[in-house]
């Protein structure tokens, strides 16, 4: 059950009619329960591999919070952190690491009979774990009280907006939410539907468009043109991000229709002028996740320089690895972790300009500052190009394609249209970028602001393709 | 809550209406019909006709009609063999149907050839060959086992399909609405059926939307596609890719096919439709088509020799007497084309002998000025009336 399907309009529906009259035990049940039908549609027994990692993280919450003795809660926290990486290792990344000894040993002349496993994927394992982890983190270190009501907790986990694609909200910030009885906010909830109407607009016409015009490059590499292939990457680098931060805009307004808050996850990241800018403006819910439980514990910055500078590596070569189980994500992390590295040399204050208005205050930006946004997302591409190459030696190949076809011949694209998707996009957050949610209209008067929604889902109904585009993230 | 769901429905209020009047539209005007119901109306209502607006694709339903109507005598092929028409084929026209439309590749006739059920295998298939399914550059744009699954009943997608299709076409969306209050009289299923008076009948052959011109002078030849054929074959593009031989694969497949039907002991009959002059010229003339066409008007007919069946090579209208006034566009002849071609076919006494009293029919077509509305220079349609089931075809019940 996707968010853009009508399948899932109806459940939402259902539950929204059931959840506002009942009391705060009913709507956490309610929650639950509308949680296992959710991610259950997909696979029954996903859901229950689900319920197993996870209910161990509630009791290693209940032992960790009267255990005194610091060695043996550390002993309980091992348990949690390996059913959980434990599981997640299995099913994402056991086939990897087994191709991966097979062919680091065939180096050398051996070839030792490997296993690989056809397991499925289970659906947001990357996410609801580190949601998880987070509870018996913050338990542990004693930032948080154990949940004893077990339905609290797991609304907590099977809160279906953020269950499968985040954003990943650190347990101490969002358990509490789910203590006393929601109330119906008139105030918010307009703002939850216009959120929405975003999220489906920028998911099913932009990236569902866009799919399309990468698809074609990305998958016949070696007959398209280094000119395409740029093209292709540029479209992907917005396809990833209207995609993901659709799929977001829709769960932060879903949950903000049942009373529940969740985190900002991208704010305006293709506006940032910087890479450390960019890592405080893309996925922030999981970035603060690696600051908070690998970067701080690592030391931080309080280390000796050359450990800050394998700390911050170390960090994204396991965003990478979050990803997925590819090469091809590892050098994704990597290579973001050196550009980290040298705009943090070069231009050490660059990352404080991630809570400030994007790409400065003035509505026309100034030369240096469309230069640097410029060359940001330029990199970002480079990078991109990686992500979304079904190989490391394909992204290479794509890289080494566009450079000499840029550097000899005229420029020359097809799917053209893509561009006009592009412009708009990139054109309203431009203007609306002081805002979370680009359809923040509070500002123009009634008949205007229902103008433009109507032209919004007018367009969503026009434009969206009929097939079914899988949001790239749940594959994480 | 009360407050924000009344600003909720109010806001829903006009894209909801739309999409109901639009549902309604859709289903008023026939266009999202089931096959079934399709033919339970067309059979009920035997001159209504059926096209729809929204996609030009006919292989549910006419492999549902072949089902239906377990024909004897099967015209199959793609839109250019459409004009055939029951009451062309003497006394066996009520075991007479058209699928044109149906096959768009050599795939296709293929698949249809295995996929048909044998106790619905015609005695007689005449079947049209386009240029382009032995063109190997020309890949075949339908699956015909996907596209004949199609139609039981129409998806969701067929919906948004559809009333996007009436926003985007204003005009008609106005009037249909006003026909569906208004309660119009039902001559016609599907969109297209509606507005444009032309469509299938049940017998499967396509009763053209044009109209004879009343004057003798208007008669003059007009390429209704878009782009005009002689552009794309000029251009190089669509179905006219240049290539320099007939594919041997693909002439294989057609090899495959009638032999299959040789197996199945069904007599075929072969045809290649025909091209306007200029078309025909621009073939025969541009070097990147020329060896490609003569290889196909040399190999097509050999094959079809081979195998013992008749065939008729009517790619130049001259070939059977008529020109350019008979072709409603630069590939498709109108009836009066397709009834100089089986006048042609007749000449061979096998295919007499398979369509009995079909020649007396086409005789009396031509001979009757009042029966056939035009002269035979002309592109027009023959007024005429399905025949009564059972009953022999004359004197103004047919042609």
């Amino acid at each position: 059950m996707v968010f853009t399907s009508l399948t899932f309009i109806v459940f939402y529906v259902i539950v929204f009619a059931l959840y506002w009259p009942l009391g705060k035990v009913g709507q956490n049940r309610l929650i639950v329960l509308s949680g296992l039908v959710f991610y259950g549609s997909w696979d029954w027994r996903f859901a229950v591999l689900l319920l197993c990692t996870t209910g161990v993280d509630f009791g290693v919450g209940l032992v960790l919070e009267k255990e005194e003795d610091e060695r043996k809660r550390r002993a309980w926290l091992l348990l949690s952190l390996v059913t959980n990486l434990g599981a997640l290792a299995f099913f994402k990344y056991f086939n990897f690491f087994s191709d991966s000894f097979a062919r680091f040993s065939a180096l050398f002349g051996l070839h030792p009979s490997t296993a690989t496993l056809s397991v499925v994927l289970p659906m947001g394992i990357s996410f609801y774990t580190f949601q998880a982890l987070s509870y018996t983190i913050d338990v542990y270190r004693r930032e948080l009280d154990a949940v004893h009501d077990p339905v609290r907790y797991f609304g907590f986990i099977l809160f279906f907006p953020h269950l499968v694609a985040g954003p990943i909200v650190r347990a101490r910030n969002l358990l509490g939410q789910f203590t006393g009885r929601r109330m119906f906010n008139l105030e918010t909830a307009p703002d939850a539907l216009r959120q929405i109407l975003w999220g489906f607009f920028i998911k099913v016409v932009i990236a569902d468009n866009l799919a399309e015009v990468v698809a074609q490059s990305y998958d016949h590499i070696g007959s398209t043109s280094g000119w395409q292939l740029l093209y292709a990457t540029v479209c992907f680098a917005i396809q990833i991000y209207c995609d993901f931060a659709g799929y977001t805009h829709i769960a932060i307004g879903s949950a903000r229709l049942l009373g529940i808050e969740l985190m900002r996850n991208f704010a305006y990241p293709y506006f940032s002028r910087s890479i450390p800018e960019f890592w405080g403006r893309w996925h922030i819910s999981l970035s603060t996740w690696f600051r908070h439980y690998l970067y701080v514990p690592l030391g931080g910055n309080r280390v000796t320089h050359r450990r800050w500078l394998l700390n911050i590596l170390l960090v994204f070569l396991v965003s990478g690895f979050w990803h997925g189980a590819n090469w091809t994500f590892i050098v994704w992390g990597l290579l973001h972790g050196v550009l980290y590295l040298v705009y943090s040399r070069a231009w050490p204050d660059s990352q404080r300009l991630a809570v400030q208005t994007p790409g400065g205050t003035s509505f026309v930006p100034s030369i240096s500052s469309l230069l640097q946004i410029a060359m940001t997302f330029f990199l970002t591409c480079v990078a991109w190009v990686f992500f979304r190459a079904p190989s490391v030696t394909d992204g290479l190949v794509i890289l080494r394609k566009i450079v000499s076809d840029v550097v000899t011949t005229a420029p020359r694209f097809t799917y053209k249209h893509a561009a006009l998707w592009i412009v708009l996009l990139l054109g309203i957050e431009w203007i609306q970028r002081r805002h979370a949610n680009p359809l923040h209209l509070e500002r123009f008067p009634r008949p205007v602001r229902w103008s433009l929604y109507y032209a919004f889902a007018t367009t969503i109904f026009m434009f969206a393709p009929l097939h079914y585009t899988p949001f790239i993230y749940f594959q994480f | 809550m009360r407050r924000f769901l009344t600003h909720l429905a109010a806001f829903s209020a006009l894209p909801g209406l739309l999409l109901l009047l639009g549902e309604a539209v859709l289903q008023g005007s026939g266009e999202v019909w089931p096959t079934d119901r399709v033919f339970a109306f067309q059979r009920s209502h035997p001159d209504a006709l059926y096209l729809r607006g929204i996609d030009q694709s006919f292989y549910a339903y006419k492999y549902r009609g072949i089902l239906e109507k377990h024909p004897s005598i099967l015209v199959a092929g793609s839109s250019r063999t459409m004009k055939f028409r029951a009451s062309m084929f003497g006394a066996r026209a009520n075991a007479f149907y058209n699928a044109s439309g149906m096959l768009n590749s050599l795939n296709d006739a293929r698949d249809f050839c295995l996929l048909l059920p044998a106790w619905r295998t015609p005695e007689v298939v005449l079947l049209g060959v386009d240029l382009w399914w032995l063109n190997e550059h020309v890949l075949p744009a339908f699956r015909f086992e996907s596209e004949i699954s199609k139609g039981v009943g129409a998806s969701f997608d067929e919906h948004i399909i559809g009333i996007r299709w009436l926003l985007t076409h204003p005009m008609i969306f106005g009037s249909e609405t006003i026909a569906l209050i208004g309660g119009s009289d039902r001559t016609a299923i599907g969109i297209s059926a509606r507005q444009r008076g032309g469509g299938f009948r049940l017998d499967g052959s396509f009763k053209s939307p044009l109209h004879p011109p009343h004057a003798d002078r208007d008669w003059v030849f007009v390429d209704r596609e878009m782009p005009p054929i002689i552009d794309r074959v000029k251009y190089a593009f669509g179905n006219f890719p240049p290539t320099d031989r007939v594919s041997p694969e693909r002439l294989a497949q057609l090899d495959f096919v009638l032999a299959e039907y040789e197996k199945k002991h069904v007599f075929v009959i072969g045809y290649l439709p025909p091209f306007s002059s200029a078309v025909v010229r621009a073939l025969e003339s541009d070097r990147r088509h020329a060896p490609f066409w003569s290889d196909f008007r040399r190999r097509v007919p050999a094959l079809f020799r081979a195998h013992g069946f008749p065939v008729i090579d009517a790619s130049e209208t001259a070939t059977i007497g008529m020109d350019d006034r008979a072709m409603s566009d630069g590939f498709h002849a109108e009836e009066t084309f397709q009834v100089h071609v089986l006048k042609a076919l007749l000449r061979d006494g096998r295919v007499q002998t398979v369509f009995p009293g079909a020649e007396a029919v086409l005789d009396r077509a031509l001979a009757s000025p009042s029966r056939l509305r035009v002269t035979t220079r002309s592109w027009s349609e023959f007024d005429v009336q399905e025949p009564e089931p059972h009953s022999t075809i004359s004197g103004s019940a047919a042609l």
